[in-house]
């Protein structure tokens, strides 16, 4: 058999059992045991898609935590980062007391900040919703779970829940 | 904190350790050709393909019919990958009408699949669900097994046995090593929150009432195998940052096993095939002190430097160093912050891994990178002693030393050669986006990993232009392919050589050697690579000092 030809087999037996078989394969077993996960981790509310648990919204209202500043447009699900070098002119200070408050995430989608990021965003929201600061606190708390960091989504809504 | 880092560090190593010596030893032990074997799971679907071939494994290959097997099938690959993407816009399976690619673009993206790298010029919609299909997620699990098969061709050779049958290779490569450990390791990262689906991407409505789409798809399967086959290209622009592709701490942890675990069992399937265990641990031990040595310090700039910029809140000073560092040792090329935003200082680290390209290495290709140090060493330590240089009771004369020369330089020529150019090319120029030293650190950043095969890149560059195609295709075709056919023609030649006898000859499995060896990597490594590094990262890090 010319080496041509035995190449040519292989190439198109890869292409079916990595291209195609694998993947339908893994979606198959993952769909059926971790069906939530497997979708994307969507989480609804009143049976409508309010977003997923890993992909960062942009929160701008008072009442709300707000993320990490983003070189991206959140809504329209495109990653990136503001790749500026550590001695680019037009890169912001960091402030150590707010770990990531200042800087761009690497994603531009961070579902995440910083507990003492958080912290700092309890005055105005508590003032805004006319809540107890220690019952925000208790969101923040409960939702890092021990975690330097905690969802913002979550406790958005966690923060809905209360009215 | 550096506890904490310790702690994590040791656990990382001690798993994938263990793992990768389990790993080496099946495969020392069952991927050697002419024995005979029990029945064994995946066997049918082994003998159904290589009936089919018409390879018979009783055949013995000659280094040079290996090779040719394997560059005809690498080259057809690409022959296909690039038609595929350059008609993708009027081929089939192309739901959201991506058109077809520039031939510059088709050119760089095959090449860089079909080497390893997966750098990508190409932004995340650019292709059709048939390109990412047959082109990006075969080519994930076809590049690696090419390195993977030439390391055992290349063992073989140096051990003065038959060389194999490279499609027998190349099938039980995918099928007993690739396939398994992608599917068990692709449930796990769904179990953690990688999503796995067929759906269409979702609009949402966010708690403050807006519309946002939320982009997802087969990426666990994606993931995995981007991990283990140290490839590296992201099914997102961002990569290993992206929540979807790397959600918490124990995918993170994933994919530095994953990453890891193909390079480091190498010197123990050596360990194996030789029967000369303590040798191959002793590679393992000079791999791993350079690893060590720059994830500590990769650590430490991070932790001098607090400043989150490009980095996930999720990982931390923590699980962003050792992904540099692994990711980088392993030249998979994937990346959980952004390269560019990363501490000056730690650049050096990021580069130094892929300039060495052996601390572990991609598949494959880093072993064989270690096997060369390790002929240079005994040639300068035999002329030491006044020996004649032997490698396993084989002579070491003028052919091979020129091939391990050759193969040494092709590297630095490229590396060093391409950022020259493009440092005084005006389209190479352009492409900068932070000015001073780190422009510099950009461009070095960019033919670097082109030309160790690694793919992570300082994202800051403007690379998506003819020039950067073209000079970076060159850079990762000829990174590839010139060390690892000059590598095998080496062993080939070793193989056809009478042994020797063993009486006298310079023991190569003591600390002595191994410790010379850790030196005439750092010194020909630092000698080649210092001048470049100081102008760039180490000058950025004086300038805001």
């Amino acid at each position: 058999m010319s080496s041509i030809k035995q190449a040519g087999i292989v190439v198109s037996l890869t292409m079916v059992l990595c291209g195609v078989a694998y993947p339908f394969a893994l979606t198959v077993a993952g769909q059926a045991l971790f069906p939530s996960q497997a979708e994307g981790s969507l989480i609804e509310r009143d049976g409508e898609q309010i977003g997923s648990k890993w992909i960062a919204q942009p929160f701008v209202s008072e009442g709300y935590f707000h993320g990490r500043p983003t070189a991206v447009d959140q809504l329209t699900g495109q990653s990136g980062g503001d790749n500026m070098a550590e001695s680019n002119p037009d890169r912001p200070e960091h402030d150590s007391k707010l770990p990531g408050a200042i800087e761009t995430s690497g994603s531009g989608l961070d579902p995440h900040i910083s507990i003492e990021h958080a912290m700092s965003q309890v005055k105005r929201i508590s003032e805004t919703r006319s809540l107890d600061e220690s019952e925000v606190e208790r969101i923040i708390r409960e939702t890092a779970d021990g975690e330097s960091y905690v969802n913002v989504l979550m406790m958005n809504l966690s923060l809905d829940e209360l009215g | 904190m550096w506890v904490t880092f310790i702690i994590t560090l040791s656990l990382l190593i001690a798993m994938t350790m263990t793992a990768s010596a389990v790993l080496g030893g099946y495969v020392g032990r069952r991927f050697v050709p002419i024995q005979e074997r029990p029945n064994y799971v995946g066997k049918a679907l082994e003998t159904r393909i290589t009936r089919r071939l018409r390879v018979d494994e009783r055949e013995k290959q000659t280094w040079f019919g290996y090779a040719k097997d394997f560059l005809t099938l690498n080259l057809l690959f690409l022959l296909i990958g690039y038609v595929l993407l350059r008609f993708q816009g009027v081929l089939p399976f192309n739901p959201n009408g991506a058109v077809n690619l520039d031939w510059h673009l088709a050119f760089h993206t095959v090449i860089s699949f079909m080497t390893n790298t997966d750098q990508q010029h190409y932004s995340g919609e650019a292709l059709s669900h048939l390109s990412q299909m047959f082109v990006l997620s075969t080519l994930m699990f076809v590049a690696p097994t090419m390195a993977f098969t030439m390391a055992l061709a290349f063992i073989r050779g140096i051990l003065g046995k038959p060389i194999g049958q490279f499609y027998f290779d190349f099938v039980r490569v995918i099928v007993y090593v690739l396939l398994p450990i992608s599917l068990f390791f692709g449930m796990w990262l769904i179990a953690f929150g990688v999503p796995q689906t067929l759906s269409p991407n979702t609009v949402v409505t966010t708690l403050e009432g807006a519309s946002q789409t939320i982009q997802r798809g087969p990426i666990a399967s994606f993931e995995v195998i981007k991990q283990l086959g140290n490839n590296g290209g992201g099914y997102y622009a961002v990569n290993g940052a992206h929540p979807f592709e790397n959600p918490s701490d124990w995918t993170n942890y994933i994919h530095l096993f994953l990453m890891l675990l193909l390079p480091m069992s190498l010197p123990f399937i050596y360990g194996a095939m030789a029967k000369k265990r303590k040798q191959g641990f002793l590679y393992f031990g000079v791999m791993l002190l350079l690893f060590v040595i720059g994830t500590v310090f990769m650590y430490a700039t991070l932790y001098a430097n607090p400043s989150l910029h490009g980095q996930e809140m999720r990982f931390g000073a923590l699980g962003t160093a050792l992904y540099g560092a692994v990711t980088t040792a392993a030249e998979t090329g994937a990346v959980n912050a952004m390269h560019d935003s990363l501490p000056s200082l730690g650049g050096i680290i990021l580069m130094g891994n892929m300039m060495l390209n052996v601390v572990f290495g991609g598949v494959g290709a880093g072993f064989m990178n270690l096997m060369m140090y390790v002929i240079i060493t005994i040639f300068v330590a035999a002329l030491l002693i006044g020996q004649t240089p032997t490698v396993l009771g084989k002579k070491i004369e003028g052919r091979e030393m020129k091939l391990v020369a050759l193969t040494l330089l092709v590297s630095p020529l490229l590396i060093l050669g391409f950022t020259g150019l493009a440092l005084v090319l005006q389209p190479g120029q352009d492409a900068i986006t932070n000015a001073g030293p780190h422009g510099i650190s950009q461009i070095l950043y960019e033919y670097t990993s082109a030309v160790a095969n690694n793919g992570s890149g300082f994202e800051g560059l403007l690379d998506a232009t003819p020039f950067w195609n073209i000079t970076a295709g060159f850079a990762m075709f000829f990174g590839r392919y010139i060390p690892l056919l000059l590598m095998v023609a080496m062993a080939g030649s070793l193989q056809m050589k009478p042994r020797v006898t063993d009486d006298g000859a310079l023991q190569t499995d003591t600390p002595l050697f191994t410790s010379l060896l850790f030196g005439v990597i750092v010194i020909v490594g630092a000698l080649t690579f210092l001048p470049v590094l100081l102008l760039g990262p180490f000058a950025e890090w004086l300038m805001i000092r």
